[in-house]
């Protein structure tokens, strides 16, 4: 591919660890080259002493890896719910139509590929796309056509209109995390002051506990990569966000980047860990100039490298891009995917703690719980814990998206209701929300004076609105359809289970659905709860086990009349094999 | 025998070394708990879920979890048979399996395990996936319509054999089973009909060419006695 093919001068696509390089030689050839063909698989592997079997097997895991050449205008069009309903689809039919390019695939000529993606952590300005990587926000029908014309054109991205460019990082609601002001160096000195212990005793005084959703004590897993006995230690900032609904680690690495590796610099000095690494999804590479410019800073006011402000502490922090895949905001996955592996969930035990990155105890938390634990050393825990509640203390920032008339970003005291967070948005004729994103929890009009906090409604951040006219089932259909895709594969019931609830949802929507299917949708929802190897597979079916709960009714109103249908559809089967060979896609079908 | 504590299964007092899970300890006793992923002389993988048990009311697979002291563990109840009964019979809709006329059949731990279980039919819809058929080795057949990913082979030719064979590709409903060629095909791979990973396959998947009815059926493996009789031979190591 030539010049054209590079999304903007600036923006590289290295990534920094060193103990395996297989990810810059992934980047690298999906970057210059439009893909990472066989043959350069089989040099990779040659390369690295790898087998190409198992160099093929990560490339085909990562989505925004492939095997096959992409355009020299790679489109991956944003297919949250919420971009649903902004009207992506409308947006993809027009540029099909334009380009002459079909969803999942390259045009002939190689100038353009086109396919859809799930949310990119823009659903509170949608539609949104990425092109070469960078983002595209508020698409209209009108923007898609010029779009297609530059394209036909051949105008690099990097002359388009910068406005189409734009991200709105707009706060609506601040609090302690998005308005947090840390002098670069101050929490590190006040730590270092305080001794590690102190500093440990106010993590765990201030109740802090993982913002990713799960809410283990940091405390305590702090304590146990500490005291477990090792030469080598790691930090993780868990950047790969990738939760449909959520943002909120995007705005925080564009406005507190300096506090989350403030955070991480602390966390690294209490433990004895000298690297830590910010895991950031691949769909964030644009924002990678930005934070190497941040980490440059820093290392050259002392703050990072082998003497800390002249101290004998040392820190350093690279940066891994992601490739695209869900599963790999699970932190065991994550590691996987950081030594060069498919991401696949570890068997627990060992806990990363005691042994995760390369074997060695590896402390791994969300951006935002690394940005608070920052804020209690310099405002103190007593600061931190007069928000929230006393199982839940602190606050939580949310990425509010869907029908609300302030769509962004909004920081609530933990226990704040949903129905203060619905008025504080502007929300009206809600019919549901779906907090804490597919994995959270679809909760109807009657919940909304439930509390947003570990014990009642846990959420990762995601706050997804629905109003009356929209289609519910449409909802849930979208959610299992994304599980489908993102699901890893290894254990049967989440990878069989999601195909099959799919394909009930697919059965029901079209008016063809029975009452044993409700039936089979309750059990395998049920199985993968109870059976499935990770966390992914045991919530894959919340939305379809939530919007059953309470919305039966319109479940009931879609069925057909009979008590069964058939499984096998005869006149379907017999046009496929009437079909050329279909060609090799990995996009889920519009 | 200092070194060792028990637990219950399935009511009865089950003596076992530290360090066993679930898995090892009931076979080490001779109880059998169904399972296709697992192998006494591999690492625990944990992936076909066949194995699940209740320990103190919780789910867990028997083959990852560590025996402790204590445990009360349900292996052989009509609800956790039934759980297993829906996970084979996904992985019975997710391929294209045809046993009656299958090689395998008779020999197939697949077939047993659904046996065991009380399988009678497939419940669930066919996903009639279509995979490719890998016929270029001149003495071994892997026919991927039967595969159930179980990744004994991908481990036996690691752990076994000390060779990569095998791996996963893809993701989701696309993984796929990979040979380590350059050309993806088994003929240009190094397995040999002495791998292990040749015949450590628990369902037809990767076949010795030219010797599928050398045993009528009726006479083999698990035509004799269940599997849970047989316990752990693996249908082509017999």
């Amino acid at each position: 591919m030539t010049a054209p093919y590079a999304p903007s001068a600036n923006l590289s696509a290295t990534t920094e660890t060193a103990e395996d390089s297989l990810w810059p030689l992934l980047h690298a050839a999906q970057q210059s080259l439009g893909c990472v063909s066989p043959t350069t698989q089989q040099q990779i592997a040659a390369k690295l002493k790898r087998p190409v079997a198992e160099v093929r097997g990560v490339v085909e895991f990562y989505h925004l890896l492939s095997s096959t050449p992409q355009g020299e205008y790679c489109l991956r069009l944003s297919d949250n719910i919420t971009d649903r309903f902004d009207g992506n689809m409308a947006i993809l039919e027009r540029l099909e139509q334009r380009l002459g390019v079909d969803l999942g695939h390259c045009r002939a000529d190689g100038r353009v590929s086109l396919h859809l993606t799930s949310c990119i952590g823009l659903a509170d300005q949608g539609p949104a796309a990425l092109i070469n990587g960078l983002p595209l926000t508020r698409l209209t029908l009108r923007r898609a056509g010029r779009m297609a014309q530059l394209i036909e054109q051949r105008v690099p991205v990097a002359n388009w209109p910068r406005r189409w460019f734009h991200i709105n990082n707009t706060v609506h609601r601040a609090g302690p995390t998005l308005g947090c002001r840390i002098k670069p160096g101050s929490v590190l000195r006040r730590a270092w002051q305080l001794g590690a212990d102190t500093v440990l005793q106010h993590i765990k005084t201030a109740g802090l506990r993982g913002r990713g959703g799960a809410g283990f004590a940091s405390a305590q897993k702090w304590l146990h990569a500490r005291d477990t006995p090792a030469d080598q230690r790691f930090v993780i900032a868990n950047a790969d966000e990738g939760e449909p609904g959520t943002f909120k680690d995007r705005a925080l690495l564009t406005l507190q980047a300096d506090a989350l590796f403030e955070g991480m610099t602390l966390a690294g000095w209490v433990i004895g860990a000298k690297r830590g690494i910010l895991y950031l999804r691949g769909e964030y590479q644009y924002l990678l100039p930005h934070l190497h410019a941040v980490l440059a800073r820093r290392r050259a006011a002392g703050l990072l490298g082998a003497r800390l402000l002249d101290t004998d502490n040392a820190f350093e922090i690279d940066i891994h891009l992601g490739a695209g895949a869900y599963i790999c905001g699970e932190e065991t996955a994550l590691i996987e995917s950081l030594e060069g592996k498919r991401g696949i969930p570890r068997l627990r035990p060992p806990f990363p703690v005691n042994a995760g990155y390369l074997g060695k105890p590896t402390l791994c938390h969300n951006v935002e719980t690394l940005i608070q634990a920052a804020q209690i050393i310099q405002n103190g825990a007593a600061a931190f814990a007069s928000y929230g509640t006393p199982a839940s203390p602190g606050s939580k920032v949310l990425s509010i998206s869907g029908d609300v008339a302030r769509p962004g970003l909004y920081e609530f005291p933990l226990g704040v209701t949903v129905q203060q967070v619905l008025e504080a948005c502007g929300a009206q004729n809600v019919q549901a929300v779906q907090v804490g994103g597919p994995s959270g929890c679809l909760i109807a009009p009657t919940e909304f004076q439930r509390h947003l906090c570990y014990e009642d409604l846990p959420t990762s951040g995601s706050f997804m609105v629905f109003n009356h006219q929209r289609d519910i089932l449409e909802i849930a259909r979208h959610f299992t359809r994304f599980f489908a895709f993102e699901s890893c594969g290894f254990c049967t019931p989440c990878r069989v289970g999601t195909q099959l609830l799919q394909r009930a949802m697919d059965t029901l929507c079209s008016g063809h659905g029975s009452r044993q299917q409700l039936n089979d949708i309750e059990e395998i929802g049920e199985i993968m709860r109870q059976t499935s190897h990770c966390g992914l597979g045991q919530s894959a079916a919340n939305p379809l086990r939530d919007s059953l709960l309470r919305f039966r009714a319109l479940y009931e109103a879609r069925l057909s009349t009979i008590e069964a249908s058939a499984a096998f559809d005869l006149e379907a089967r017999l046009a496929e094999t009437r079909q050329p060979a279909p060609a090799n896609t990995t996009e889920p079908a519009p | 025998m200092s070194n060792t504590a028990t637990l219950l299964l399935d009511g009865n007092p089950l003596a076992f070394t530290p360090g066993d899970s679930i898995m090892q300890a009931a076979a080490r006793a001779g109880h059998y708990i169904p399972h296709l992923c697992y192998h006494p002389e591999l690492g625990a993988h944990g992936s076909c879920r066949v194995c699940s048990v209740k320990v103190n009311g919780r789910l867990m697979a028997s083959c990852t979890t560590p025996a402790e002291a204590g445990m009360v563990v349900e292996n052989l109840s009509d609800a956790i048979q039934q759980l297993r009964r829906r996970l084979v019979q996904m992985l019975f809709v997710e391929g294209n399996h045809f046993c009656p006329s299958c090689e395998r059949s008779g020999n197939c731990q697949l077939q047993a395990v659904a046996y065991f279980v009380g399988m009678q039919d497939s419940h669930f819809a066919h996903l009639y996936p279509q995979r490719e058929l890998d016929a270029s080795h001149p003495e071994i057949l892997l026919d991927r319509d039967r595969c159930i990913q179980c990744e004994l082979c991908v481990r036996a030719s690691r752990e076994l054999d000390g060779k990569h064979v095998f791996a996963l590709a893809g993701r989701g409903g696309k993984t796929q089973l990979v040979v380590d060629a350059p050309s993806g095909l088994l003929k240009d791979s190094t397995l040999t009909t002495s791998d292990r990973a040749t015949h450590v396959c628990p369902v037809g998947a990767i076949l010795i060419k030219r010797q599928g009815y050398t045993r009528p059926i009726g006479e083999r493996l698990y035509d004799q006695a269940t599997i849970a009789c047989v316990g752990h031979h693996q249908p082509d190591e017999a």
